[in-house]
């Protein structure tokens, strides 16, 4: 459990330079700050983090059950902030098993991926480290096509097989294997840093270059498995109308501008095939099917 | 025209040693501008540059052809520093305890361990392609005639 807490802590690190999340101990805020001298390292502590950083990437591996065990927990929270989650729903399974579809064609297909519904009216989606991949009803309800679903559970998919949560983790881990702070270990911060990443993780969202990827690769996984290339590109068009309408959607706060990313995406499309399945007829027959038992 | 190896380079020339412009994904499709001295000029997204011929298909990998390079690359993980992720996982006994430094919540880990218990048989994935004339049953996937023996996924380079 401690090496978890101090990973946890040290995704803080990395996650929230400059953030105002916490009002916290001094050491945390000096850490907000950028000063980690202030910390008291060693000269030899600051010396390998400087040489970490010179080499600009964190080499410690996270392990598949850290990344299972943290990305549990984050789906946890993302059932009890934005759940519960809609297993009744006539289109429980139906999602389960586009989601399936995508990820046998995905670069993990071996993963133990996890597909759910939450019934919530926001457009939703999210995904975490280890394989869990949620959409909510209003993002469900949202969606023109069968090809548009797809598209959306593309985009988490590939956030997954990316690794861009979890490099969060592995840079953290990385840094703070340099920092020997006791005070940082034992207090009770840990409970405010993980509260603190959930918070920027779900308000914030990931770094924009990691979503215009997620854009891409999500739509070239949809041309393997046979789905309309512009299906997540539509799906984003039907939400920028909406946003317009002044009908704020959640789903815009954690994601770069829309614009952008459908005109990265109109350029990703002219180069792909325009043939593909919309399966618009099985989309709607799944929406209006009784709850299951 | 689809990328059918992990090694492929787009590049600014024709040659193994022209200036690489971006590494190409296994099984991106890309669109074919012209083939010229065994390379192929694609645009691939924003950019256009050359590529191996023998790096390029114009088929799309079976799902067990998917698999098994998908599950090659996994044994031989590493990922930028990421290890692979495989194998049954699911919420254990130290997530649900960050979990529930949170505060209550009971009902929250018991729906995402009942998640857990979920799961979709491969007959019912791969009827549910059929169906929707997806994967290996989408109309428009095409297969080359290939020499006895061979698939079209068992490339040159790939350990």
């Amino acid at each position: 459990m401690n090496a978890m807490r101090t990973t946890i802590l040290s995704i803080l690190l990395v996650v929230f330079s400059g953030c105002t999340v916490f009002s916290a101990a001094e050491s945390l805020g000096r850490l907000r700050s950028g000063d980690l001298s202030a910390l008291g390292q060693t000269d030899e502590q600051q010396a390998n983090l400087r040489r970490l950083e010179q080499a600009g990437k964190a080499q410690l591996p996270v392990s598949p059950e850290e990344e299972a065990e943290y990305g549990g927990a984050v789906a946890v929270e993302i059932v009890h902030r934005a759940g519960p989650i809609a297993d009744k729903h006539p289109a429980a399974n139906y999602v389960r098993l586009v989601g399936h579809a995508l990820a046998a064609y995905s670069t993990k297909p071996d993963l133990k991926w996890h597909f759910a519904l939450l019934d919530n009216p926001d457009v939703l989606a999210m995904s975490t480290p280890g394989g869990y991949v949620f959409v909510s009803t209003g993002a469900l309800q949202a969606c023109k096509s069968e090809a548009e679903l797809a598209g959306l559970l593309a985009h988490e998919i590939s956030h997954v097989t990316a690794g861009h949560g979890t490099r969060i983790m592995q840079n953290a881990k990385s840094k703070q294997a340099l920092l020997d702070d006791p005070e940082l270990k034992q207090s009770a911060l840990y409970t405010q840093v993980f509260d603190g990443y959930l918070d920027a993780y779900l308000t914030r969202g990931l770094p924009q270059d990691d979503e215009f990827d997620a854009d891409l690769a999500g739509t070239q996984l949809l041309v393997r498995v046979g789905w309309q290339a512009r299906g997540l590109r539509d799906f984003l068009q039907t939400m920028s109308g909406r946003n317009s309408a002044q009908k704020h959607d959640k789903y815009f706060d954690t994601h770069p501008d829309t614009a952008k990313r459908i005109a990265k995406l109109d350029t990703l499309l002219a180069t792909l095939p325009a043939t593909g399945a919309a399966n618009t007829a099985r989309l709607q027959q799944n929406l209006a099917a009784p709850p299951a038992k | 025209m689809y990328i059918n190896s992990k090694y492929a380079k787009l590049r600014d020339g024709r040659t193994s040693s022209s200036k690489v412009l971006a590494t190409l994904n296994y099984g991106d499709s890309v669109q074919t501008l012209q083939e010229q001295s065994g390379f192929v000029q694609v645009k691939a997204g924003a950019q256009t540059g050359w590529v191996a011929k023998a790096w390029t298909s114009t088929a799309l990998p079976t799902r067990a052809q998917w698999a098994e390079q998908m599950g090659r690359e996994s044994r031989n993980a590493t990922l930028g520093g990421i290890t692979a992720t495989t194998g049954a996982r699911g919420l254990g006994a130290q997530g649900e305890a960050l979990a529930r430094t949170k505060g209550d919540r009971d009902t929250a880990i018991t729906q995402v361990k009942a998640l857990d218990q979920v799961s979709v048989a491969p007959e019912e994935v791969d009827a549910f392609l059929q169906t929707g004339q997806l994967g290996d049953y989408a109309a428009e996937r095409s297969t080359r005639a290939l020499p006895a023996g061979r698939t079209a996924w068992t490339l040159r380079g790939l350990r």
